[in-house]
């Protein structure tokens, strides 16, 4: 890879950061539409350093889950650049090939979707186990690993052998969450980890979160509840109605919340 | 990825690869690289090329331009540019096909247990106690009863067969294995059953995979890359969650929007 002079000093820099978006846009052509062109977001801009935890906030449709998508690499960018510091290497992943993507999920990102999409069939423990196995762990730690997370999710040793298409919102969300928090990731994205969860899971999510920052994680979230959300964030970042451009707050401007753990 | 062969994992590059008939064009424009325990989904309608394309990749035929490599321990091989001997040698033993009709990819006429030792035998393994301990071990992998092991094929079912074709294939440990429709004319929950046993292979066995299916379904459950191939030609591809969440193309869209969810 080539490196030119901006990209040095941005090397230079990336000790401090984690994630750097420069200019980024996404947009979606429909061709069935008659090639009708959705803009979600345009010309984003914004630094994520090891620690912060920045809130993405929005009226519904300004691209905020989008957002997060275009970084984990599922949905592709149209312009601009998402630096990684990917195991002390800069990637752009606006640009990786495939494999390097799989390997950036792997190790480097985690996220959190909205939605549980399990494959039909598979056990949950085979899920939630999935990503150590990934990372070469043997198998019987990796059991040892996913029950604990489980475990303190509260799902019950009689649902671990089922496929979770047939459990409940709540546990299908506890169930993605724990195939993510039982890897260590350096950045993780979660969009709405605790939007169909009681209060009692809810707060387990939030340690788990807390844990992870105090371990140096980096975070992207979008919370649905401002309560949460200012438990977790150091900073938040305005993604208004498509076609403004997005206002990074300063944390004076914002309600400073109380760190935990 | 000129220096490709720098990456000890990957297993299969082709480039440029084109087939032509007469006046027509089967595919052409093919390049990629295919890595150690990935399955790469080649999706699209009928008649698109992707049969014609797997057949040229898996040693069967010859394409009109383009080459073909295989990569193994370090050593590279052009996979035309070998003799017919190591050729056939190569698909022996590195190489695993698994046809759309099993009824041709397997022998009819001898029982199971001697399908699945075949390619072991050409091998030189002549140990008949080996042998029929591998094959018991093949169909309990495969889950077939093993007191089939001494039937003949053509008394099992079209699951089973495609079960027996993949032991079949599987035996000699090869890195790559090619499959064409491997679940047509299934029913659904045969299908389900069939592409479960593929994931845990995949996973167990660190295989390569190169799958041709024309049901985007099918391609999904297995695949982590997909190519979209339209008139003979690619017309997108990405991580399989890049296509289905954030199709491109106006065909692969169209692919996308008809198929059917549960």
């Amino acid at each position: 890879m080539e490196r030119d002079l901006a990209s040095s000093s941005r090397l230079d820099e990336a000790c401090s950061w984690i994630l750097r978006v420069e200019g980024l846009s996404k947009s979606f052509v429909l061709h069935v539409k008659g090639k009708t062109k959705i803009s979600v977001f345009h010309d984003l801009n914004f630094t994520l350093r090891a620690g912060e935890s920045i809130g993405l906030v929005g009226p519904s449709g300004a691209g905020k889950s989008s957002l997060l998508k275009v970084i984990y690499g599922n949905y592709r960018a149209d312009g601009g650049h998402i630096w990684l510091q990917h195991k002390a290497e800069l990637i752009d992943i606006a640009g990786a090939p495939a494999h390097q993507i799989l390997e950036i999920r792997r190790w480097t990102i985690g996220y959190v979707s909205q939605f549980l999409r399990a494959i039909p069939r598979v056990p949950t423990l085979d899920i939630v186990m999935e990503p150590l196995l990934m990372r070469g762990i043997q198998q019987e730690e990796a059991r040892e690993k996913a029950v604990a997370i489980l475990q303190r999710l509260g799902i019950p040793e009689r649902l671990w052998d089922l496929s979770p298409t047939t459990f409940s919102g709540g546990e299908q969300q506890r169930v993605n969450i724990a195939r993510v928090f039982v890897a260590e990731y350096p950045l993780l994205l979660l969009d709405e980890p605790t939007a169909s969860l009681d209060p009692a899971n809810r707060d387990i999510v939030l340690e788990l979160i807390a844990e992870a920052r105090v371990k140096g994680a980096a975070i992207v979230g979008i919370y649905h509840d401002e309560s949460i959300q200012n438990a977790i964030i150091t900073r938040v970042l305005s993604m208004k109605a498509k076609g403004q451009n997005p206002l990074c707050l300063n944390p004076e401007k914002v309600v400073l919340p109380r760190l935990r753990g | 990825m000129e220096n490709w062969g720098d990456d000890p994992a990957i297993v299969l590059y082709c480039k440029n690869l084109a087939r032509r008939f007469g006046s027509g064009t089967a595919f052409e424009e093919v390049s990629f690289a295919v890595r150690r325990g990935e399955v790469l989904g080649i999706v699209g309608e009928s008649g698109a090329g992707k049969s014609t394309l797997l057949n040229c990749l898996s040693g069967r035929l010859i394409p009109s331009h383009g080459v073909v490599y295989y990569q193994k321990n370090g050593t590279i091989k052009n996979l035309y540019g070998i003799g017919e001997r190591e050729r056939r040698r190569l698909l022996r033993t590195e190489i695993g096909v698994v046809v759309q009709n099993p009824r041709e990819g397997l022998r009819l006429n001898i029982s199971a247990g001697g399908n699945i030792s075949e390619k072991l035998m050409a091998e030189g393994i002549r140990n008949y106690g080996t042998l029929r301990r591998t094959a018991l071990e093949w169909l309990e992998r495969v889950e077939i009863d093993k007191s089939r092991i001494d039937d003949k094929p053509s008394t099992f079912s079209g699951g089973m067969l495609q079960r027996l074709q993949i032991a079949r294939n599987l035996v000699t440990k090869p890195k790559l294995l090619f499959l064409d429709e491997p679940t047509a004319g299934l029913d659904v929950s045969v299908q389900a059953r069939l592409l479960d046993l593929l994931r845990r292979l995949v996973q167990q066995l660190r295989l390569s995979v190169i799958m041709v299916s024309h049901d985007l379904a099918v391609a999904r459950v297995l695949s982590h890359r997909l190519f979209v191939m339209k008139e003979g030609k690619i017309v997108e591809s990405g991580l399989t969650d890049q296509i289905l969440d954030d199709p491109r193309h106006p065909y692969t869209q169209l692919l996308v929007a008809c198929r059917l969810q549960p």
